[in-house]
């Protein structure tokens, strides 16, 4: 119930006047296997209604070992806690490539990427600093492999 | 408890529910259609481990039960280094196809059954995590753990072709899990190869030794005929110094093997013409009750 009421309080919250199209790049760890693994991932989205997120990801990652890039969409929802922070609770859903390269057989997967993640963008002039505290990304091909990890980057409103 | 059960398991990388299974009902085992009967005689040794050390009542019928878990293939558990499988809760054991695991994690496996093996040692692991095994052990030997004590009986590795199946960490994880379950074992549960075939677990049956040969590593002394009923069931070897020359015959239906010696030169078979300063050891391979006769005449 508690929860319900927080929830009613960041939606009813003012939303703030921002430009509709954002350009974001973010950096994060992917944890979960027995390495680190750090991607990049560079985000076009579009702000509808202040409340409705829309975009496209881009990423690449690599580690000794492993190399990954991705395409996915992005939908989310917009709320305002504060008038120096937003949230945005949202959902990808795309398409990755891995190539691993340990040990002397190496082997390529194409795989289903689906993740979640609730991002924090404060307010810092020209720029947005985004944080996210746990991003949960799930390759899904007949299994899944779950990673999860934090998540951090810039966005600028155009 | 059940939050903490999600986070270890999203922490192994395994997957994303927090269902394991009790061990009070059958759980039934289902590998993919697709899967050779070798294969599935893989799954079949490594759930009779599980059952002869602590009588969790693995099945291959899934008619009984609400308890089933799918058993198959997927090359995405291959990614990252040192996975050959992973339980994803509530209900999926995926192995990393055999000929992407063999090179990474078992290239010293070159046994004709190294495929057998390979599936065993993996999914003998991922059950454990199926009955609420979340964790690893800190051993290598474990089960639980590295399974160095397995792998090394696979590949031939150890000098007596057996080993204890289970580790203490693995039984203190599985009771953390599950409580104390009596093994419907007698005897001791062991993982032990026989000869070519694949590692299995047996329940190993005590027996007495013999008199005639009490493993004191001197060997007895074959210096007149006769015949001796003999067991190799607490011991690997029986050693015999012979000290007349004689017809000697080894009788067994449990295939000991038996090495001969004379002059540096060995010769395994199962019935020669024995002189004095000859040797003969006979010795078994695995483990079991396996009474055999030595006839001197």
């Amino acid at each position: 119930m508690r929860g319900l009421a927080l929830v009613a309080v960041l939606w009813s919250a003012p939303a703030a006047a921002e430009p509709a199209y954002s350009l974001s790049a973010d950096v994060d760890a992917r944890l979960g296997m027995s390495s680190i693994y750090p991607r990049l991932v560079v985000t076009g989205a579009r702000r509808s209604w202040d409340r409705l997120q829309l975009g496209v990801n881009l990423g690449v990652g690599s580690s000794p070992g492993l190399f990954e890039t991705h395409q996915s969409g992005e939908v989310g929802i917009w709320l305002y806690p504060s008038r120096s922070i937003d949230l945005l609770l949202g959902w990808r859903i795309g398409h990755a490539y891995l190539y691993d390269t340990h040990g002397p057989a190496s082997l390529s997967v194409h795989s289903a990427i689906v993740e979640t993640f609730a991002t924090m963008e404060l307010h810092l002039g020209p720029v947005e600093l985004r944080v996210t505290p746990l991003l949960i990304t799930g390759y899904r091909t007949g299994a899944w492999l779950l990673l999860i990890g934090p998540q951090i980057g810039v966005a600028k409103w155009l | 408890m059940a939050l903490k059960r999600w986070l270890v398991v999203v922490a192994l990388g395994a997957c994303d529910l927090n269902v394991t299974f009790t061990v009070d009902r059958p759980i039934a085992l289902v590998p993919d259609p697709s899967w050779s009967d070798e294969d599935v005689q893989s799954v079949a040794r490594a759930a009779k481990c599980w059952e002869t050390q602590f009588g969790v009542p693995f099945t291959f019928d899934a008619s009984p039960t609400d308890q089933r878990i799918d058993i198959g293939f997927d090359k995405i558990v291959c990614i990252g280094a040192n996975k050959g499988g992973q339980y994803s809760p509530p209900a999926q054991i995926d192995l990393c196809p055999v000929d992407l695991v063999q090179p990474r994690l078992f290239a010293y496996f070159d046994h004709a059954a190294a495929r057998a093996d390979i599936i065993f040692i993996v999914v003998l692991h991922e059950l454990g995590h199926s009955i609420g095994i979340l964790g690893h052990a800190d051993s290598d030997l474990a089960v639980m753990g590295g399974q160095t004590a397995l792998s090394a009986l696979a590949a031939g590795y150890t000098q007596i072709p057996r080993t204890t199946a289970f580790t203490p960490e693995d039984v203190a994880l599985f009771e953390k899990a599950n409580g104390h379950r009596a093994s419907p074992c007698s005897g001791e549960a062991v993982a032990a190869r026989f000869g070519g075939e694949p590692v299995g677990c047996y329940c190993a049956v005590p027996c007495e030794p013999d008199v005639f040969e009490p493993n004191n590593n001197r060997g007895a002394r074959i210096d007149r005929t006769g015949s001796w009923e003999l067991q190799l069931c607490n011991d690997e070897y029986d050693y015999f110094s012979i000290e007349i020359n004689a017809r000697v015959r080894v009788e067994s239906s449990c295939g000991p093997r038996v090495t001969f010696t004379r002059d540096s030169a060995r010769y395994d078979q199962l019935e020669f013409d024995a002189r004095v300063d000859d040797f003969l050891m006979i010795r078994r391979d695995g483990f079991g009750l396996c009474d055999y006769r030595l006839v001197v005449e």
